[in-house]
């Protein structure tokens, strides 16, 4: 297999309804598999929010990094995602959140700090054009002079790549410390964490609404790579519900990692 | 000719015959690592020393691994190692255990030795 480019691929837009924090894991895994089998061709998904979360990473042990009793107390959902990283905090209407679930072939032969950086190359040219100037930060960071913008975390299953990109538009940093442990190690070498590294938002640097910076990244990602509206299909809707319920919303899931 | 019986023949070092005598008053407290590259993400090891080898290890961060099912690999390579086995060991189990088959994103297989040394010198964070 050799790497082909984002052109090579008829790139398809899900923006739907807000959906539940379990049905967002869901989705992930169900749509990464459908683009993988070869029955989706490759996909951006921008998310909406129905309830607060914290999502922790594929490898994140739910006690060392949530304070469930705050978490619970917020009424904040604690879910696990598939990839690896670190702990994100979300409430509706303060995160722009979105999906690539792109063929294994795009990333094909590179690193995994190149296939970051790759991934992100569009929306850092979209923040440019909201007067931004992002850019991409390895490990997995965007950033910009004032502060961190964004966490991006990568998958890989079977012939596809899915690669999850959670922006701050706006944030409570009080409640997020409430409920996220963060813990002296992971200060040690920047004085900062994933969570609480010192975050501006886009709300601030764009001025603009949060719909608005969305319009604006998904005309920037059609312009840069071609893109059509679709929508979920039934099948997809059902084995992501189905999903959700067996696997994400279960505390076996979610302590897999104790 | 002399009958030389060698006491580490069917025995470890500190004379349990199996690893069953260290449930007889010998597992420790549960132990607390945790390490951080430069630049890279955070490993956290939790383990319990038992008849002076590693038992219960589970590996934890905000790392990345392909595939995420070899975290199993990377605790089950642990276990039974002996608690002063040294960084350099775990390291080598870490990394013969994940093989070609699969790779670490922010940190390596030294890191998760690091910690498991940080855990068993009781050194959660410096």
């Amino acid at each position: 297999m050799s790497r082909t480019g984002w052109h090579e691929h008829d790139w398809q837009l899900i923006h739907t309804d807000a959906q539940s924090p379990a049905m967002h894991m869901a989705l992930d895994e169900v749509l990464t598999n459908e683009v993988s089998a070869g029955r989706r061709r490759p996909t951006l998904r921008v998310w909406e929010w129905a309830d607060p979360a914290v999502v922790i990473g594929r490898f994140q042990s739910l006690r060392n990094e949530v304070d469930g009793d705050a978490a619970a107390g917020h009424g904040i959902q604690v879910v696990r995602r598939i990839s690896g990283g670190g702990a994100m905090f979300i409430e509706p209407g303060n995160t722009i959140t979105y999906s690539i679930c792109g063929p294994l072939s795009l990333v094909e032969g590179l690193s995994f700090q190149q296939s970051y950086e790759l991934m992100d190359r569009w929306v850092i040219e979209a923040l440019a054009e909201l007067g931004v100037a992002a850019s991409y930060q390895p490990l997995n960071d965007i950033t910009s002079p004032a502060g961190k913008i964004a966490g991006a975390a990568q998958a890989r299953k079977g012939n596809a790549v899915l690669h999850h990109v959670t922006m701050a538009y706006d944030i409570d940093t009080g409640k997020m410390r409430d409920v996220l442990r963060i813990g002296r190690e992971k200060l040690s070498d920047k004085g900062t964490t994933s969570a609480a590294k010192r975050v501006d938002p886009l709300r601030s640097q764009t001025g603009l609404p949060r719909a608005a910076v969305i319009e604006r990244m998904i005309a920037a990602f059609r312009r840069n790579h071609g893109l059509r509206d679709d929508h979920l299909t039934p099948d997809e809707l059902g084995q992501a519900m189905r999903l959700a319920e067996a696997k994400f919303e279960t505390a076996e899931w979610t302590a897999v990692v104790p | 000719m002399t009958h030389v019986i060698d006491p580490h023949a069917n025995a470890d070092e500190d004379g349990c015959l199996s690893r069953a005598c260290g449930d007889y008053g010998e597992e420790s407290m549960p132990m607390h690592g945790e390490y951080k590259e430069p630049g890279g993400k955070l490993v956290v090891v939790d383990l319990v020393v038992s008849g002076g080898r590693l038992s219960d290890v589970r590996v934890s961060g905000d790392f990345f691994l392909e595939p995420d099912s070899a975290l199993d690999l990377i605790n089950r390579a642990l276990v039974g190692t002996r608690a002063d086995a040294g960084v350099d060991a775990w390291a080598t189990a870490v990394r013969t255990a994940l093989g070609d088959g699969a790779s670490l994103y922010g940190i390596s297989a030294e890191g998760v030795a690091i910690a498991v040394e940080r855990a068993v010198n009781g050194e959660a964070a410096p």
